[in-house]
């Protein structure tokens, strides 16, 4: 089953909680130099939209459907699993830092051993019937992952709300 | 009485009081607060180490001191300096706790009972997640333990939380061993539902019984200080003026912080890992300052160097800094002397600086 990561950004308050609860379940230690895989943060608005309103989001993996860090890694350690999620298997990492220059979200991060390592949409816990870490702890319900059926039932029912609220 | 119901929480508070305690620090410079509170006015507390006056302080047992978050924190940590024994109880072994005679290591809310009220008139009585690592314990705990070894003739104290706990609840109707085992929070058994003004009814807790805009307190306890019963505009203790442009807040928090509690723990710390001042996008696009530059804030009494983060949270003329960072300890552009005459607080936001661009973003 194709699963999808969605953040609702009405919903996200920037708490971190996300961010502090993926920290915890892939064991990383910013302390000791490793980058977290999930961020939070709010954004400005662009000098172009002078007045515009703050963004808050979290941001990590997009586990995007045609993923350009699959295409350029040279050693084959990224590919995609039974849940479209964007896994790896980083024993032939060359460190070559390919995929972090393809992806547009800077998801890849790299350790004291050279190797990649990054957000694997938690597939050990979704394999055993667990939501992943960062959904789990999210205080809003902005956070969801949700098969694609779902997803798109969701993103139909919104619209249509937002119909009939436009046309009250 | 946050639940909504009546507990002897104060009663519980004054149940023992030591001798002299009348004369609680603080109380003659702020007699207003101290007819209002319970409490020692810790404001007072570095003058009266160092001078003696109005008595000599020579040994302190404090929980969870943490000097910075206090106006001139240098000088609180000199005072401290000249205490002849100190004690603290804390989760990390923060700059304070490096000052003490004896550091006791105070377990984490996860490893400790605790109940709380809550408005509504519910209350949770919480069980630990897990034991207490490593030589911690519950701070309640070390209280007791140390209130038996010196034999304190204080039944409750050395009785423990337990104990408290229910000499606390006996008259809410409450069973404590329901309570701890609930899983949700319970609510307050007959607890008569709100009706709106029924406090006129009662009378409020005013000496004159009135909802007081002429304060009968203020009035008897601030006499001597020159207080006004009636409200009175004071002007900021300092405004932002041309050679000190910005006004500085040093009272802001960031939540995952809790306050300064987990400055050093990893997890948290990494959602902003560096000591950042927050600054309005106006006057950083005037000052040339873009997110991460160092930049200097500083006033007559101090100054730090801090990374810059440029935010549309943040009011154009207004300087936002967090508190309790040990490279960077916004404390000491605050002045000991500029309190709030009537409760004693420090005027975490009432203070100005200017802003010096050291270096740019390398980046």
């Amino acid at each position: 089953m194709k699963m999808i990561f969605d953040l609702d950004m009405e919903k996200c308050v920037a708490c971190g909680a996300c961010a502090v609860a993926c920290m915890d379940q892939n064991d990383i230690w910013p302390n000791q130099g490793q980058t977290p895989f999930r961020h939070v943060g709010i954004v400005n608005p662009l000098p172009a939209q002078e007045g515009g309103a703050l963004t808050v989001l979290s941001l990590g993996c997009m586990h995007c459907d045609n993923a350009p860090c699959i295409q350029a890694c040279p050693v084959g350690c990224l590919f995609k699993d039974e849940m479209n999620l964007t896994v790896y298997d980083n024993t032939r990492c060359i460190g070559c830092h390919s995929c972090a220059m393809a992806c547009p979200y800077g998801a890849p991060t790299y350790r004291e051993d050279g190797r990649m390592y990054k957000c694997d949409g938690c597939a050990q816990r979704q394999k055993n019937g667990m939501v992943p870490a960062c959904v789990r702890v999210c205080p809003t319900g902005a956070l969801t992952c949700q098969s694609e059926e779902s997803y798109l039932e969701n993103k139909r029912a919104a619209s249509i709300r937002k119909i009939l609220q436009n046309n009250r | 009485m946050s639940g909504g119901f009546e507990t002897l929480e104060e009663e519980f508070e004054q149940e023992k009081t030591p001798a002299g305690y009348e004369d609680r620090i603080g109380a003659r410079d702020y007699p207003v607060w101290a007819a209002l509170v319970h409490q020692m006015q810790a404001l007072s507390m570095p003058d009266q180490i160092c001078t003696g006056k109005p008595y000599p302080i020579r040994g302190m047992m404090a929980l969870g001191l943490n000097h910075r978050i206090f106006p001139d924190s240098d000088r609180f940590r000199e005072a401290l300096g000249k205490l002849d024994f100190f004690v603290d109880f804390d989760l990390f072994l923060t700059d304070t706790a490096k000052m003490a005679d004896v550091v006791l290591p105070a377990c984490s809310s996860f490893e400790r009972e605790e109940i709380k009220t809550y408005p509504g008139g519910f209350t949770k009585y919480y069980t630990p997640v897990i034991e207490p690592l490593y030589d911690s314990r519950n701070d309640a705990r070390i209280l007791q333990d140390l209130a038996k070894r010196m034999k304190f003739d204080d039944e409750l104290l050395c009785g423990g939380y337990r104990r408290c706990i229910e000499h606390i609840f006996q008259h809410t109707g409450y069973d404590i061993g329901e309570l701890e085992a609930s899983p949700l929070p319970v609510k307050a058994k007959g607890l008569q539902p709100y009706r709106p003004l029924a406090y006129l009814e009662q009378g409020c807790k005013t000496p004159s019984g009135k909802l007081e805009l002429y304060s009968e307190i203020i009035a008897v306890n601030g006499k001597e200080k020159g207080l006004e019963p009636l409200p009175k505009w004071y002007e900021p203790f300092t405004r932002p003026s041309k050679e000190w442009p910005f006004l500085l807040l040093a009272g802001v928090r960031i939540p995952n912080a809790i306050h300064t509690q987990l400055h050093k723990a990893s997890w948290p710390r990494a959602l902003r890992p560096d000591a950042m001042a927050d600054i309005s996008l106006a006057d950083a696009k005037r000052m040339g300052i873009v997110l991460g530059d160092e930049i200097c804030l500083y006033n007559q009494f101090g100054s730090i160097t801090v990374k810059a983060n440029p935010t549309g949270l943040v009011e154009e003329g207004q300087v936002y800094m967090y508190h309790g960072y040990a490279e960077a300890d916004v404390s000491k552009l605050l002045s000991l002397q500029d309190t709030d005459p009537y409760s004693g607080f420090p005027a975490y936001k009432s203070a100005s600086c200017n802003i010096r661009k050291v270096k740019g973003n390398a980046q």
